[in-house]
């Protein structure tokens, strides 16, 4: 895939991001934004071994979104790729299988997830299972960075460095917004990469809505240790009125912004 | 504790010579601790170390991370104190594990006033409560050496997860060898119209008031609780038809523990009967002894306070 054909996917999955937002009346527009050229990348930048047809295909990579409340990104990228019908967004947080927050009954989710913190954990059982058993596949967690205040990322973080999980590849979402502020401001996490290395992780940092920039990053892991991508990211990012805005973290939008947004990302 | 008939096999041993064998007899069996040790877990970590994993002090990521092993195809323990291991990592185990149903058995050491010289963050008196509220979950409670054992086989043949709370010293056989634990309720001893009804250590206090206070005529029973998630209603029910007399006791805290659960099974079942509770009062335990009576005593909990109840 080119880089065309990416931005052209990504415009796609934030349009209907938008839509289903939209429609469905609030959601996490911001975050899921700005983890969507990470999400295109995964899936579709031949980072990921999956089998839609086969969710449960046991050598498949494991994918956790930990920052579990942009899961929408995930549903469109995953109705797209065949796992469930698309119709299924037409009633996202409106009595269907989706909700604003991943669960295993919805085909390609592998965890549980809403509650910040848990994803590093989970995804560092599954690599050392891996290890254990020697399968190749590799595990992906994608954390937001306000959710690198809570202390069992850290649990986890020095956890895979112990065990030297090198089938373990961490990327936050470094859009540097909490829901109230910024996350410098609320409570520091700069240095995060230098927090990473001395837990004993491979650290690389990205441009995290430049798609051959996350695959080339994301694809290899040759270092021995877990790895982790701090992805430079913007809240909300495509849409100007969204971006780096912490109150886009939820909400509704207006007949107005909606026409406004799907202007400003068809143009794009 | 009256330890006279005691089979000389400590209950926490017997717990983990059970998981031994389980073990042995399973590769995708792992066992996880908290950097919580104990006689039989050390022997584990000597025989079968590939399956044994020290997470260190970390409880929450020792939830989390079983669930990722169960996730890909494990059979999981994970091992501490009780508070550490249910209170300390509770949402991991209500999201990680329990919401998904997994095969993770939570082994806790310590019920009630076990650690009698360490204070309220060592005294297990809440988990029941708090983790009576998370679906899926089943609850076990040890009495003697043989069900403990049996909890840890258990753990490995039934399915979903567990929480296993087991006991550290010598306490007398209430079951033989061969029992079978699918019950979830068992009279220990025979009586009339009165009976005590317990789970865990406790009974062996139920038991020693019950012996001293029985006549020939009047016998007064005791039944063990062992499962306490889900609690078998029918069983239950039927063992208490006949019963005029009730004192339930157990060493957890007055909210949400065996009497609760108990009470609103009866009035479910329009049940009305005499009923005395002994339990663990609204509060936090500062005493501290080596004997873990003492202690005990100052939540009321001796058999003195049981026989002086029954003979209100």
């Amino acid at each position: 895939m080119n880089q065309n054909t990416f931005k052209s996917k990504s415009q796609k999955t934030r349009l209907s991001i938008l839509d289903v937002i939209y429609h469905s009346g609030k959601g996490h527009i911001g975050g899921a934004y700005s983890c969507t050229d990470i999400l295109v990348a995964l899936y579709y930048g031949g980072i990921l071994k999956y089998d839609p047809k086969n969710p449960k295909w046991n050598q498949r990579d494991r994918f956790i979104i930990s920052k579990g409340h942009a899961a929408i990104a995930l549903y469109v990228i995953l109705s797209d790729l065949g796992y469930f019908n698309k119709s299924e967004l037409e009633s996202f947080n409106n009595g269907g299988i989706l909700g604003e927050h991943p669960d295993i009954n919805i085909p390609g989710i592998e965890v549980n997830g809403g509650s910040l913190g848990h994803g590093l954990g989970i995804g560092s059982g599954m690599a050392l299972a891996a290890k254990i058993d020697a399968n190749n596949y590799r595990t992906f967690v994608l954390l937001g960075d306000g959710e690198c205040n809570e202390g069992s990322v850290w649990e986890a973080a020095m956890f895979a460095a112990h065990h030297n999980l090198e089938n373990l590849t961490a990327i936050v979402d470094r859009n540097g917004l909490c829901i109230h502020g910024t996350t410098e401001e609320i409570n520091r996490l700069d240095p995060l990469d230098k927090k990473f290395e001395s837990f004993g992780w491979h650290v690389e940092t990205m441009d995290g809505h430049n798609i051959d920039e996350i695959v080339s990053k994301v694809k290899i892991n040759h270092s021995g240790k877990p790895k982790v991508i701090i992805a430079n990211t913007v809240k909300g990012k495509g849409v100007s009125f969204m971006e780096n805005i912490a109150s886009w973290h939820h909400g509704g939008i207006s007949d107005e912004l909606y026409e406004q947004a799907k202007t400003e990302l068809i143009s794009h | 504790m009256n330890s006279s008939n005691s089979n000389n096999v400590d209950m926490r041993d017997a717990f983990f010579n059970g998981l031994y064998q389980v073990i042995e007899s399973d590769k995708n069996v792992m066992v996880l601790t908290a950097d919580h040790g104990a006689f039989g877990l050390n022997i584990i970590k000597e025989d079968l170390p590939d399956q044994y994993l020290n997470m260190g002090i970390a409880e929450q990521n020792m939830a989390s991370v079983a669930a990722g092993l169960a996730l890909s195809g494990k059979i999981v323990y994970i091992y501490s104190i009780i508070n550490f291991v249910t209170l300390r990592c509770l949402e991991q185990i209500n999201i990680d594990i329990a919401s998904m149903n997994l095969n993770i058995n939570i082994v806790g050491v310590g019920a009630g006033f076990t650690y009698s010289t360490d204070g309220p963050t060592h005294h297990g008196t809440q988990d029941v409560a708090i983790m009576s509220v998370i679906p899926n979950l089943s609850i076990y409670n040890c009495s003697d050496a043989v069900n403990s054992n049996a909890f840890a086989k258990m753990g490995y043949e039934n399915k979903g997860p567990k929480y296993i709370r087991i006991e550290k010293g010598l306490v007398p056989e209430l079951y033989k060898q061969e029992s079978l634990f699918e019950d979830g309720i068992a009279k220990v001893k025979n009586g009339n119209d009165t009976y005590i009804l317990s789970s865990g250590i406790m009974i062996h206090k139920a038991i020693d008031a019950a012996k001293t206070l029985s006549k020939n005529d009047s016998e007064i029973g005791v039944l063990d609780l062992y499962r306490m998630k889900p609690i078998n209603e029918i069983l239950l029910v039927d063992f208490l038809s006949d019963v005029k007399k009730l004192l339930i006791i157990e060493d957890n805290i007055c909210t949400g523990g065996l009497s609760e659960k108990v009470c609103s099974i009866l009035m479910k079942n329009k049940m009305t009967l005499d009923m005395k509770i002994l339990n663990v009062p609204d509060s936090f335990s500062f005493y501290y002894s080596q004997k873990r009576e003492y202690v005990e005593n100052q939540s009321g909990l001796s058999v003195a306070h049981i026989m002086e109840i029954l003979t209100e």
